[in-house]
């Protein structure tokens, strides 16, 4: 613990320790990196639209939609499927009954 | 965005790196004085100028350049700040596997300060960490950038009744920050 006396003295000195300070100065190849920078970005909108898509959080998103779509799709086929099949075996039935006649066997 | 670049692989435009001639320094020693990382502070300075670039042919000489390059300036810092917020409190795995406490405890040591104020200055960017946003800024821009209140309302948009409150604010936080460093170093 130091003295508390002095802490007044410490704290002002730690406050206006920036004082009289120079700027920082950035790195000599500021200009190039900035024109650089500056040309990556997209401008037009489809640019725009890749720009977007290649970021992987919207791609990921997407590639989910996508895949959830699909699962859907192919569930909701699935019970279409079955129904079908059903009404198949029904229609196969009434055309044997119809053709061979079954309920009326005697010659 | 279209900077128009010749064969020398430089701005068409003379204006434009006369602008950052004569900004880069301002615009890099706010950065690195809010965000306290070099690094970081590089790389919002190129995100400033470019969006200086970008918007120069639309500025309008309302508020003055000095005014328009401090509130882009702010205002690209402020985007890093809570961009880097929202990292560390998505980054749970990053929470159970690294070592956060490491991260905070870096000391940042401004590269303009005096030999004999080093320690002093390291200690109040250490406080200063622990400051809200807009105090921070306010302080930053006042005490280290040597602004007037009033530059400082005009930048933040704010009333230079609120520019002192929160300068007033700021210093009493600092020095209740600075107490507690003082009794537990």
């Amino acid at each position: 613990m130091k003295d508390h006396e002095s802490f007044p003295v410490w704290a002002d000195g730690v406050y206006n320790s920036m004082e009289n300070a120079a700027r920082a100065t950035p790195s000599p190849f500021l200009l190039t990196q900035v024109l650089q920078k500056s040309q990556g970005r997209p401008s037009g909108t489809w640019e725009m639209i890749t720009y977007w898509l290649t970021k992987p959080a919207v791609a990921f998103s997407i590639l989910f939609l996508v895949v959830a779509l699909n699962v859907l799709l192919i569930a909701g086929n699935g019970n279409m499927q079955l129904k079908i099949t059903d009404n198949n075996n029904d229609f196969f039935t009434t055309s044997i009954t119809s053709v061979y006649d079954v309920d009326n066997i005697t010659p | 965005m279209n900077i128009e670049i010749n064969a020398t692989g430089r701005s068409a435009d003379p204006s434009l790196e006369t602008v950052m001639e004569n900004w880069k320094d301002m615009v890099f020693n706010t950065a690195l004085s809010i965000v306290q990382h070099k690094e970081d502070a590089e790389d919002i300075t190129q995100d400033v100028f470019v969006q200086i670039f970008q918007q120069w042919a639309i500025f309008r000489k309302e508020s003055g350049i000095k005014t328009w390059i401090y509130r882009i300036t702010v205002n690209k810092c402020l985007d890093h700040i809570r961009k880097k917020k929202r990292q560390k409190s998505g980054g749970l795995l990053k929470r159970i596997f690294g070592n956060t406490a490491e991260e905070e405890t870096i000391e940042f040591e401004h590269p303009g300060v005096l030999a004999e104020k080093k320690e002093q200055s390291v200690q109040l960017f250490k406080a200063l960490q622990a400051l809200p946003e807009s105090q921070k800024i306010v302080f930053v821009l006042h005490k280290i950038e040597g602004l007037n209140q009033g530059e400082i309302a005009d930048i933040l948009g704010i009333t230079r009744m609120a520019v002192e409150s929160k300068i007033k604010r700021a210093k009493n936080n600092l020095f209740e920050k600075l107490k507690l460093m003082y009794e537990r170093p």
